[in-house]
């Protein structure tokens, strides 16, 4: 058996194939686009958010603002346009 | 970043190809685990604590890798009927640039018995075999005791002694 392992032994040692490097590097480079669309849809979700959260807002305090006939009632105002009753 | 990656292929890109090739035997997917490889280097630098050597690390990566690597050719292997029909799926051949011609056929042999051996046997049977690297620096890169490393090579040889002699009839 050991005659036999015997062969690996014998197994050279190759170099690299010389266009690796550059493969590795385009890679990266791919990854790296990758992230910034990944941030840009990030900021897009983070806009949208903000856009839903003024208009919650804003119609909220719409809601709470005093009506017409708040008004009329409270100056004392005569809800009808007649003059003589 | 990059020109300190440049550095650690030129360093090491050898040893982490080769290494692939003992587990791989061909080409083709020794070179994708060395883009792996480096790919892996280069998001993890940051977290490289120095506790172990660089090259120590860096084998570490290859082999962890290089496992990956078969077991997802395994699985897709294992769930090829969808993909019989797109032939990617092609059957595992023997292509290993560091063995001479007159060698090949007896040492394809031999690496169809260690392709057969569990993970952590054939990882210790290639780094001191193959590698040739001593059992300390064999226990360093699989995060084990020396004695354990001799405990599996003696397990790898067993079981390839038993695997050779059935073969052999």
């Amino acid at each position: 058996m050991k005659d036999q392992l015997h062969i690996l032994e014998k197994i050279e040692t190759v170099d690299a194939p010389p266009f690796l490097f550059t493969r590795i590097q385009a890679k990266i480079q791919e990854q790296l686009a990758d992230k910034l669309t990944t941030k840009q849809a990030i900021a897009y979700l983070a806009g949208l958010a903000f856009i839903v959260v003024l208009n919650v807002l804003v119609l909220k305090q719409s809601s709470d603002q005093p009506t017409e006939s708040d008004l009329v009632s409270e100056l004392n105002l005569a809800p009808a346009n007649q003059l003589y009753e | 970043m990059t020109d300190t990656l440049e550095q650690l292929y030129e360093a090491h890109a050898k040893k982490v190809y080769n290494l692939a090739l003992q587990y791989v035997q061909n080409s083709e997917d020794a070179q994708e685990i060395t883009q792996d490889v480096f790919l892996s280097v280069h998001q993890q630098l940051g977290n490289f604590r120095g506790e172990a050597n660089l090259g120590t690390w860096i084998y570490r990566i290859t082999v962890n890798k290089s496992l990956d690597h078969l077991k997802a050719k395994k699985r897709k292997k294992r769930f090829g009927f969808f993909s019989a029909f797109t032939a990617t799926n092609e059957p595992h051949h023997f292509d290993h640039p560091g063995v001479l011609l007159e060698n090949r056929e007896e040492t394809e042999r031999i690496f169809s018995f260690i392709n057969e051996l569990p993970e952590n046997q054939k990882t210790a049977l290639i780094l001191q075999k193959i590698e040739q690297k001593s059992t300390i620096e064999v226990a360093e890169i699989m995060d084990l005791t020396p004695k354990a490393v001799e405990s599996l090579l003696q397990r790898a040889r067993t079981n390839l002694s038993k695997k050779i002699d059935t073969s052999e009839g």
